[in-house]
């Protein structure tokens, strides 16, 4: 998948923020996933409906990170949070 | 809690058709009890020990033994893990924990069956420092904070550990039966009012040469929160969201640590002294503290 496929957050996942760090938790399958801080920004901006590629902009922004790092390991994230049911992309 | 107890006569178990939705495994990773989804209710299957059916509309537990198990040790079972799931299923934070009064405050030592969470809260008992319960700590917000609950005025001690830590005697050589109940007294006090929560102890697996206590982020504090806490059915996704707030709740209030010591019975009161010395100092620069 890449940055610019439409990502869905699915409707059973709860997100707390747990000090400077997110868990995500499946209610339908009862695991949990924790984020770093970057992470955990990365998710928050996808709950207020941006796309993934608006999202790695934000990030850019906020964070000193090297773009083509950024990209490679939000897609690996992306990746994590489909296998572990949190989102579906389409 | 408003569930009542219901003993039948001991039989074999039988095989259950509707089949298991989460299961328990002990400290050897083998299957240690099964959960089951049946009519008006649950089915909880400790292997080779007794089956609970609990029946949610009537609020009745029916416990049915195996012929090898003791009316005392199904009576434990029923308690300690029965009670606090159903505890939980009633909207209460109980977590698969020890507990002991320090200076006025309640150390909860958090592990997976067989981590030695009662053997090391019998030590601390033994150093004079009362417990509040040996196996399972409801915890009740408070002030900004919590209070932990006292439970039962006894530990379950496998006879090397009552041996060593309760009577100072050397372990036998042969390890026979079940656990054997040891009450609470002069030996061993029993901290009978709640106590404000102090720290979180997560319990490290022994490979520790000396007692090491670290800082433990609040998410995987979290995390670890999730994995011992008692909560009975992971289908109530209301319940589940509920108890998953009472835990990042419970995660970022109060301070967690690893503890790890050498599971050896004459390095206990070395890991009292840490823990009880890191109680105290809390506040101090350093978090971290390495105990000879």
């Amino acid at each position: 998948m890449n940055l610019s496929d439409k990502i869905e957050l699915s409707s059973d996942v709860v997100s707390r923020e747990v000090g400077s760090e997110t868990m995500l938790l499946n209610l339908a399958s009862g695991t949990y996933f924790g984020l770093d801080p970057v992470g955990a920004r990365f998710w928050q901006l996808l709950e207020e409906g941006r796309t993934a590629a608006e999202a790695r902009d934000v990030i850019l922004n906020e964070y000193d990170v090297e773009p083509a790092l950024l990209e490679r390991d939000l897609e690996a994230l992306i990746g994590d949070f489909v296998s572990h049911g949190l989102v579906s992309v389409g | 809690m408003s569930f009542q107890l219901r003993q039948e006569l001991p039989r074999e178990q039988r095989p259950v058709e509707e089949p298991d939705f989460a299961r328990w495994r002990d400290a050897d990773d083998a299957k240690a009890a099964t959960f089951h989804r049946i009519s008006g209710g649950f089915l909880v299957r400790f292997i080779d020990r007794a089956d609970f059916v609990i029946s949610l509309a009537d609020k009745v537990v029916t416990c049915l033994p195996t012929p090898d198990i003791s009316e005392r040790s199904a009576c434990d079972l029923y308690l300690n893990q029965i009670v606090p799931m159903l505890r939980g299923y009633e909207g209460e934070l109980v977590i698969h924990a020890s507990a002991v009064a320090i200076g006025g405050r309640a150390a909860a030592f958090v592990g997976r069956s067989g981590r030695g969470k009662s053997t090391l809260a019998a030590a601390f008992a033994r150093a004079g420092m009362p417990f509040l319960s040996d196996d399972g700590v409801g915890l009740t917000p408070d002030e900004g904070g919590y209070l932990a609950d006292p439970n039962r005025p006894s530990f379950r001690l496998w006879m090397d550990s009552e041996a060593e830590v309760v009577l100072g005697q050397a372990a036998p050589a042969e390890q026979e039966g079940e656990k054997s109940r040891v009450d609470a007294g002069e030996t061993l006090p029993f901290q009978s009012e709640p106590l404000p929560l102090g720290a979180l102890y997560f319990l490290g697996q022994g490979d520790s040469a000396q007692p090491v206590i670290s800082p433990m982020p609040r998410r995987q504090a979290l995390a670890e929160l999730l994995n011992h806490s008692f909560f009975l059915d992971a289908d109530d996704r209301e319940r589940m969201k509920l108890h998953f707030e009472a835990l990042t709740s419970l995660a970022e209030t109060i301070p967690s640590f690893t503890l790890d010591y050498p599971r050896e019975y004459d390095r206990l009161p070395s890991v009292v002294r840490a823990v009880s010395s890191h109680m105290s100092n809390r506040g101090a620069s350093s978090e971290s503290v390495r105990q000879d």
